[in-house]
């Protein structure tokens, strides 16, 4: 922290881009070098090497030197520059040069996180006076010794089984130190120990490959681990939450490890993660106490993850779904039944949040909480009508599904989101339903007609939800749907007519009330808007009122016209 | 280092508010001289500058050395003045915060929200959750308005006047306020429930 007022910061953004982007190059071209050498050691020679360190010296002298004087912001860079580039500097010579380690790279790599775990260690005991961020530390501690201890596995030979419990151990007695000295900071100290304790739970699920029930009780172990810290943790409720996290991610992997222990088919996975997602929503919604408080956020949390992993992995499966232009994947069976299950515990803690929101500790958790909320919103409706895409085809309804059925979705999505607008938001409900009908019109491509008749579908729900009284941009929706539609519309068939119908009805009804909404729309001005109002008039008599005489005899066009040439004559 | 706790000046300006509410012009004056040197004249215009905590409590134990039982309403009065010398960018905020909860099945949590955002930098530190459906349970840690007292009686009134004062004029609703726990009775930190009573101020 510099103490500079904001508004220097911000005069000097050039030079931070430029310092920090030549920062980057440097740490990039170290990282590559490392890299390379790592493939083949033959390929490291003594100038790189030497150019490296000289370059890391350099900024460390120079930056200190430098820095004695008050905000220099060069002598930052350079410090900054080499703390980035040391470890891969301390990397090189290790794995190039160093007898015993020469060749072996994760000996080289151990070398290199012990030293760094030493050095840090050593500077955390002194942490008023070093200028490292005090965040650092925990999270290196953490993911520093993780490093080390799965290296095991290559520089002493031990077993995947035998890493994953010596991580275990690590990450308990690193939680225990976390807990019991709550070494500052504090917070991070207990994310850092969930990081490592979900971290054992992940390496034991990989050392569980071959089904080995030593893995497979690491797992469990993990699990346990933090729902006992969980519930330890529980009168600290920002730290018991975080445990809380690793305690459902644990038991996740548990049950996922359970069903490979059985043997189980993929489409058994994909349905039970599904319903495992579900039952987390419904978990986030039961009542507080002291002992499930850890619990029920950081259920929702869990849900969000595993719902959008579940969509993220299957897109192959359901994207045929609703594309015309894939073919068709096995498991839709099994991926329909999932999403189902995930939209619609996402769509009940969304709903049931909105009813009973919860209070953020921070304001940091107060913008993360609206951020997941939306999130929620949003996905459970998109993720609900992949489902019936899919559900659509199961039941062998009419084809083409991937037209009907989003229609179908959107249509209703549409016409229920301002009722349910006091236990859903209509934007989310509004945002899939207007998706759902642009993918339908996209898919009924082959067929103008249909493809056109989904447009003029979406755009009567656009016009009946606006002469209700909804807000402008409903009949932005309509008309902008309409022209879609009749683009892809000969123009005397019934549907065009019906459109040129209602088009004219409403205008004719709601003549000032449209100028006055093409005025918002952005024609701010009288000038533009009179402009508008008669290029438009023009075109569509040449195009619409010719062939339609009985509109061109009601002259309903004309009205508007008259509004807003009223209007630009009163403002001149 | 420990870093010097601040209050708004405008606490201490609502202060004097409520004196003046009291006694006039002649009471701040009479609190003011028994708290020692104050700088009245700086504070009056600086509603939004930051003043020690300390320079807070002289002030405080001198309105209740003067006031005695009846600073308690003074200090619920305090609460309520502050609340309505919100300035334009906190009203815009109570606004937006309004809004994220208006579809709520009640209104209490709003409240808790309005306390622990209204708290950020401020001495003390609050967190709010619902105890029940129909009680919202405000703490108070290292509560700054009974720091250093030891009574009998629990002691943070401007905390309720200012919870009470919001809700009637941002939620137009009544609230009922009683703080259960209170440092200043040895107890580790303040505990406040707010419930909704009947009736709206609409």
């Amino acid at each position: 922290m510099t103490g500079e007022p904001s508004g220097v910061v911000a005069a000097n953004e050039p030079k931070y881009l430029v310092g920090f982007t030549a920062i980057g190059v440097i740490v990039l071209a170290a990282i590559a070098y490392a890299v390379r050498i790592s493939i083949d050691p033959l390929a490291g020679n003594y100038l790189l090497t030497a150019i490296f360190l000289v370059a890391n010296a350099a900024g460390w002298l120079l930056g200190s030197v430098l820095r004695r004087k008050p905000h220099s912001f060069l002598g930052l860079l350079l410090v900054l520059l080499g703390d980035a580039i040391f470890p891969s500097n301390l990397y090189a010579p290790f794995l190039l040069f160093t007898p015993g380690l020469r060749g072996r790279v994760a000996l080289s790599v151990t070398a290199v996180l012990l030293a760094g775990l030493a050095y840090h260690l050593w500077n955390y005991r002194r942490r008023s006076l070093v200028r490292f961020a005090l965040p650092f530390y925990p999270y290196f501690f953490a993911c520093g010794g993780m490093a080390s201890i799965t290296l095991l596995q290559f520089t002493a030979g031990l077993s995947m089984v035998s890493v994953a419990w010596l991580v275990l151990i690590y990450a308990a007695a690193f939680n225990e130190v976390s807990y019991r000295l709550r070494p500052e900071p504090a917070l991070h100290f207990a994310i850092a120990a969930s990081v490592i304790m979900t971290g054992a739970a992940i390496i034991s699920a990989v050392a569980f490959s071959d089904r080995a029930e030593g893995a497979l009780a690491a797992i469990i172990a993990a699990t346990v681990l933090m729902i006992v810290s969980a519930v330890r943790e529980r009168r600290d409720e920002p730290i018991a939450r975080v445990h809380g996290l690793g305690a459902w991610i644990g038991l996740t992997i548990t049950f996922t490890s359970l069903l490979y222990y059985a043997h189980s088919p993929l489409w058994v996975y994909i349905v039970a993660t599904g319903a495992w997602t579900l039952v987390l929503g419904i978990v986030s919604m039961l009542p507080a106490n002291e002992w499930t408080e850890p619990f029920l956020e950081s259920a929702w949390w869990t849900e969000i993850l595993l719902a959008t992993a579940l969509a993220g992995a299957l897109w192959q499966v359901w994207m045929p779904m609703v594309m015309r232009t894939m073919s068709g994947k096995p498991l839709r069976e099994a991926t329909t039944l999932a999403l189902l299950e995930a939209g619609v515990g996402l769509l009940a803690v969304s709903s049931w949040r909105r009813r009973y929101p919860a209070i953020a500790s921070t304001l940091r958790g107060f913008v993360a909480n609206n951020l997941l909320l939306r999130l929620t919103s949003y996905a459970a409706p998109l993720i609900l009508i992949l489902a019936v895409a899919g559900g659509w085809l199961i039941l062998h309804a009419p084809e083409p599904a991937n037209v009907y059925a989003l229609l179908a979705a959107g249509m209703l999505l549409l016409i229920v989101s301002p009722r349910l607008a006091r236990h859903y938001p209509p934007e989310a409900l509004d945002f899939a339903g207007v998706l759902a009908m642009v993918f339908s019109a996209f898919n009924g491509l082959a067929s103008a007609t249909l493809s056109a008749s989904v447009l003029f579908a979406a755009a009567a729900i656009f016009l009946v939800r606006y002469l209700r009284g909804a807000a402008v941009w409903t009949f932005t929706a309509f008309i902008v749907l309409t022209i879609g539609g009749l683009a892809l519309q000969p123009m005397w068939t019934p549907a065009a007519t019906i459109v040129f119908l209602i088009a004219a009805g409403v205008i004719a009804a709601a003549s000032g009330r449209v100028t006055a909404v093409m005025a918002r729309l952005g024609y701010g001005t009288a000038h533009a808007t009179a402009l508008l109002s008669q290029c438009f008039i023009e075109e569509v008599e040449k195009v619409v009122v010719q062939r339609y005489d009985l509109l061109h005899e009601l002259d309903v066009f004309h009205q508007p016209d008259d509004v807003v040439g009223e209007e630009c004559r009163d403002r001149r | 280092m420990a870093q010097t706790e601040t209050l708004q000046a405008g606490l201490v300006l609502a202060g004097f508010d409520a004196l003046r509410e009291i006694g006039g012009e002649a009471l701040v004056q009479i609190v003011l001289a028994q708290a020692g040197e104050f700088g009245l004249a700086e504070l009056a215009n600086q509603k939004d500058a930051s003043i020690p905590i300390e320079q807070y409590l002289r002030y405080r134990d001198a309105a209740l050395d003067f006031l005695g039982d009846s600073f308690a309403s003074t200090a619920f009065e305090t609460g309520k003045i502050v609340v309505r010398m919100l300035g334009s960018e906190q009203l815009k905020q109570m606004a937006f915060l309004i809004e994220q909860y208006k579809h709520a099945a009640s209104q209490l949590p709003v409240i808790g929200q309005a306390a622990v955002l209204a708290a950020k930098d401020n001495p003390g530190k609050v967190a709010a959750k619902m105890k029940s459906k129909d009680v919202l349970l405000i703490t108070i840690e290292r509560c700054p308005e009974c720091r250093g007292l030891h009574r009998q009686t629990p002691f943070c009134y401007l905390n309720q006047g200012v919870i009470s004062e919001f809700a009637s004029a941002y939620l137009h609703m009544n609230v009922a306020t009683k703080e259960t726990r209170c440092m200043a009775m040895g107890d580790a930190r303040c505990e406040i429930e707010v419930v909704a009573e009947g009736g709206t101020t609409a």
